[in-house]
């Protein structure tokens, strides 16, 4: 080992001999390879349908592969959930898949889909439901009359009833085992507020709460085509994948649109310091506030001053600069917004994790950033001017993957975004400067009225968190 | 023997390191040979060798003017030196630290700090452990050379060259068997991709090494001591193995990553970065031409160097060094027990042999009969007929596959259920696989999901370009993407059981269960 050692110094004096007069030239050749224009590029074709049961969809025909990839958006949310039988969407997602239809039992629905390499997910989140399939060409048609069976022929199997509550009562059992996904949820909670549509999780009695006939009960109102958005792309003509869907889709009766408000939250959060008390080497920091909405007109700002404060694509941004590259605090510090509805702004935070001991120090540098870059004087514009254009040079990314650009398309119409979302994003972004940034800053965050939660050891933490302000303790067991 | 990278994507974090957490289901590579689509893709790979042994893959693809470039190197854990578990990844993190001329502000002033640095390194390690008070003064001063040297480098330049440029992601990953490092980028940058990663892998300078150690010990914190199933993962490769370089995980331990030094780093690149180690990989729309001319003259200006015990492998042959510790046959059951404030877990560890070996493609299609879909028999067994688990798992090729390997199953109990009787039932589905032949039908699905798999892997440009370099890498041939599932085609029930009858017996396995304390 010690010859090794000795090998690797020598080895190194000499290359930075002889690299020495070569920097010159290393730099010019760098020089030549910077890019300064944006990508252009065609979008790819597109074709929009609406069905005539009222469906819109969107495709992209690829067919390099035999390969097809289908996905659904529909209305539905677990914020619409009620707060006594919290985790009830989450639970009709789970049994559309896997409770069995009318027409056929689960297990040979479970081993017709695996013996086919068929994949078919159904979900639902806080604002949207989402189903998809994925499947071989030439299995295509078993996977859509699958796929359309479980989401309007469910058969709510008892046997797969129990056990999706035992798994989900399983999930409520095992929440605290990991202090990451603790932060996650406790940070919303202190956020919104423990009875907040917008930070409930299940627990134990919401989940033993929920029966079939609340089941059936939500999923009559779902479905409506017209009320639904999909997205196909791969080895198939639109032409006749919708003659297919048509027929598919007319076998099951008709559904009525519903009207669903997203619930309103209050919008001034719960400012102050918390400490989650789990006896691990390192805490897991949150820091943020209730944040923007979807039709914020500084939006395109925003994202150029995440994407300089904090934002996960790049190390240069302030959070990782000071708190990993120049101390070595943490392996993880960045910061993201999440827009939220007009009724329900979202949320904007930074995050990082670090050992016991230098908690609070890291707490401060996440308020000391967004504390800066709020006030925005050390907001440069060549810093405004690389972000900006980092974020244009990459814009082409949303439109290199067949399946994700149609998909993404859905979802900004459901969100509430007009359909050509993705040139207004590219234009929104392009036309952002400095004082955009610094207008944006100083209006939408709030480094005052921060929530801090941080997930560690009490004997360790609290103390040194004292000397920021008072520290409240969350009270874990009296969670429900 | 497969990685799968889209779980790999959803991962922020600079390195992965660990098979457990993110390299998964390693066994499925196939694809199936003489079909059309696959083969029509796969015959436009350019694939050649420079002067100086780095192996060159090429795929011109598609028509979004995007690719991803991948550059993968076979050194990982099993090179580390004794005491040195962690530096192969801890390297991979200075590779990002910049080049003499990328990262500076002044190159003149800031290589004699390092020299300083590094000369008080070495002082350091020849200094016992109780000279503590001498031992603070070197480790003070090195701090002080440390942070003059703040004052002339631009932290991160490398990064803002890739993401100012357009890199959608930059990452890395390093596990016992291989490091790799890629980027997503729009085509127009690929000269500039060529040049930015080459002198990653060929010049790069450890500065900031003593904070970015400092990161590296945060991650471990946050993927094993913050982390009951990592605390878990590692109490078993410990267990189950006793000789292997496999023994370790990836990140190392703390001790070890405490006393990793620049000079570790340095001799650590000095002595295993050759470009006959090395696989450039891009797949996408780009200049196959303009790519060529600039791996030529950055990659290629790499100077040819033979690692010591290295041979030279033989094409489609197995890519091995010389002669790693090997593992000596178990003869008796072992059990490990961690303790945490976490609900139960339990993961059973099975020895078995890497490819070329028959049994490991054996053992592909066991991990898809006990654990895939819904329809796994571990799956349907003990989550739906005996309702005592959830997340039940397997893995064919744990830790890595360049040397023998673990075949392991995991399993978390619900409540009100012991993981012993998790244990004795996982024994039950076993047993039947000891006893009994395949039907027909579960041969046909396996096949049936390796050639999905497969085609939706080369759907990728990202995924592709990593199936390629891997299998470059540790099979010796990229082309074992086809020749896979050829093989894996011919498999027959017989030699399945007798696969289960020889190496899944209770004596041969490694138990590790997670408890309260």
């Amino acid at each position: 080992m010690r010859r090794l050692i000795l090998a690797g110094v020598t080895g190194l004096c000499c290359w930075h001999a002889t690299s020495f007069g070569a920097i010159g030239e290393a730099k010019k050749t760098l020089d030549a390879l910077i890019l300064h224009d944006q990508v252009v590029t065609e979008m790819p074709s597109v074709s929009e349908v609406h069905l005539k049961n009222g469906m819109r969809c969107f495709f992209i025909e690829d067919h390099l592969l035999p390969l097809v990839r289908f996905g659904l958006i529909f209305p539905a949310g677990e914020v619409y959930d009620p707060p006594e039988k919290f985790g009830l969407s989450a639970m009709l997602a789970a049994m559309l898949r896997s409770g069995g239809t009318r027409q056929h039992d689960a297990e040979w629905i479970d081993d017709t889909l695996d013996a086919n390499a068929i994949k078919i997910e159904i979900r639902i989140e806080q604002e949207l439901g989402i189903a998809g399939a994925q499947a071989l060409t030439d299995d295509l048609d078993t996977a859509l009359a699958l796929f359309f069976e479980l989401l309007y022929a469910p058969a709510y199997q008892d046997d797969r009833f129990a056990i999706m509550k035992g798994k989900m009562a399983e999930g409520v059992r095992r929440r605290n085992d990991q202090p990451a996904h603790m932060a996650q949820r406790i940070f919303q909670k202190v956020l919104y507020g423990e009875e907040s549509p917008w930070a409930a999780t299940p627990n134990l009695d919401s989940i033993d709460r929920i029966t079939v006939e609340d089941l059936r009960a939500l999923h009559a109102t779902l479905f409506a085509p017209e009320q639904m958005l999909c997205a196909v792309a791969g080895d198939v003509a639109p032409a006749s994948l919708v003659k297919r869907l048509e027929a598919l889709m007319a076998q099951y009766p008709e559904r009525p649109a519903t009207q669903r408000v997203p619930p309103a939250v209050p919008v001034t959060g719960r400012p102050g310091l918390w400490v989650v008390p789990k006896e691990v080497p390192q805490s897991v920091i949150t820091v943020g506030h209730v944040g923007p909405v979807r039709d914020d007109p500084d939006r395109y700002a925003l994202v150029v001053m995440n994407e300089i404060l904090g934002s996960p694509a790049t190390f240069t941004s302030w959070l990782t600069r000071t708190i990993r590259t120049e101390q070595g605090l943490a392996y993880e510090a960045w910061s993201t917004l999440k827009f939220g509805p007009s009724t329900a702004p979202g949320m904007f935070y930074a995050h990082s994790k670090t050992r016991a001991e230098t908690t609070a120090k890291t707490v401060v540098l996440l308020h000391d950033n967004i504390r800066k870059i709020h006030a925005g004087i050390d907001v440069r514009a060549d810093e405004v001017d690389a972000m900006r254009s980092a974020i244009l040079r990459r814009f082409i990314f949303q439109y290199a993957d067949p399946y994700h650009l149609v998909s993404s398309i859905i979802r900004s119409i459901a969100l509430g975004y007009p359909a050509n979302y993705l040139d207004l994003y590219r234009a929104g972004i392009a036309a952002v400067t400095r004082e955009d940034v610094r207008r944006a800053a100083r209006t939408a965050l709030h480094p005052d009225a921060l929530t801090t939660v941080v997930v560690g050891d009490p004997a360790h933490v609290i103390a040194p968190l004292k000397a920021l302000g008072p520290v409240n303790i969350y009270p874990l067991a009296g969670e429900k | 023997m497969h990685i799968s990278y889209k779980i790999m994507r959803v991962f922020f974090s600079l390195i992965f390191f660990g098979p457990l957490l993110c390299i998964v289901s390693c066994g499925r590579s196939g694809c199936f040979g003489g079909r059309g689509p696959a083969d029509a893709l796969l015959a436009q790979v350019e694939d050649y060798q420079l002067p100086n042994g780095l192996r060159v893959l090429l795929l011109p693809r598609g028509e979004a003017p995007v690719f991803t470039g991948v550059v993968q190197v076979r050194v990982g854990g099993i090179e580390e030196p004794p005491g040195k578990a962690g530096l192969a990844h801890m390297f991979e993190h200075m590779a990002f630290k910049g080049t003499p001329e990328i990262g500076t502000l002044n190159w003149e002033e800031e290589s004699v700090l390092l020299t300083e640095i590094r000369q008080l390194d070495v002082q350091l390690t020849q200094l016992p452990v109780e000279a503590v008070a001498q031992r603070q003064a070197l480790v003070n001063a090195r701090n002080r050379r440390f942070q003059e040297a703040r004052a002339v480098i631009a932290s991160n330049e490398l990064w803002s060259l890739f993401h100012n440029n357009g890199a959608a992601e930059l990452n890395a990953f390093t596990g016992k068997d291989l490091t790799t490092y890629y980027a997503r980028m729009p085509s127009d940058a690929v000269r500039l991709w060529v040049y930015l990663m080459s002198q990653m892998v060929h010049r790069p300078v450890m500065r900031e090494f003593y904070a970015e150690r400092d990161v590296v010990m945060e991650e471990r914190r946050t993927s094993v001591d913050n982390n009951p199933s990592g605390q878990l993962f590692e109490a078993l490769l410990r267990t189950a193995y006793t000789t292997s370089p496999y023994r370790e995980m990836t990140i190392g331990s703390m001790e070890e990553l405490q006393g990793l030094t620049m000079a570790d780093a340095e001799a650590f690149h000095a002595t295993y970065y050759h470009p006959e180690r090395m696989v450039v990989a891009v797949v996408g729309h780009f200049d196959v031409k303009a790519a060529k001319t600039s791996i030529a003259t950055f990659f290629g200006a790499i100077p040819p160097q033979s690692t010591p015990g290295a041979r030279v492998v033989p094409p489609g042959g197995t890519v091995r060094e010389a002669d790693p510790p090997r593992e000596p046959v178990q003869q008796a059951e072992r059990r490990v027990e961690v303790t945490n404030d976490a609900s139960p877990k339990v993961m059973i560890a099975y020895h078995k042999p890497t490819l070329p070996h028959r049994d490991d493609y054996l053992f592909d299609a066991i991990q898809y009969l006990l654990c895939h879909g819904e329809s796994g028999r571990l799956i349907k067994y003990l989550e739906r007929d005996r309702q005592m688990a959830r997340h039940v798992g397997c893995w064919s090729s744990s830790p890595g596959s360049r040397l023998e390997n673990l075949f392991i199953i995991s399993a978390e109990p619900l409540e009100g259920h012991s993981t012993a009787a998790v244990v004795a039932e996982i024994e039950t589905v076993l047993e039947t696989f000891r006893t009994d032949l395949v039907s027909r039908d579960a041969l046909r699905s396996v096949q049936k999901n390796l050639q999905a798999d497969f085609l939706w892997e080369l759907n990728d440009n990202e995924s592709l370009a990593q199936q390629l370099a891997y299998f470059q890498t540790v099979a010796g041939d990229w082309r074992y993407a086809v020749t896979h599932s050829q093989i894996m085609a011919t498999i027959t029930a017989e030699e399945l059981r007798d696969a289960a009858l020889r190496r899944l017996q209770p004596h041969q396995r490694t138990i590790a269960v997670l408890r309260r304390p």
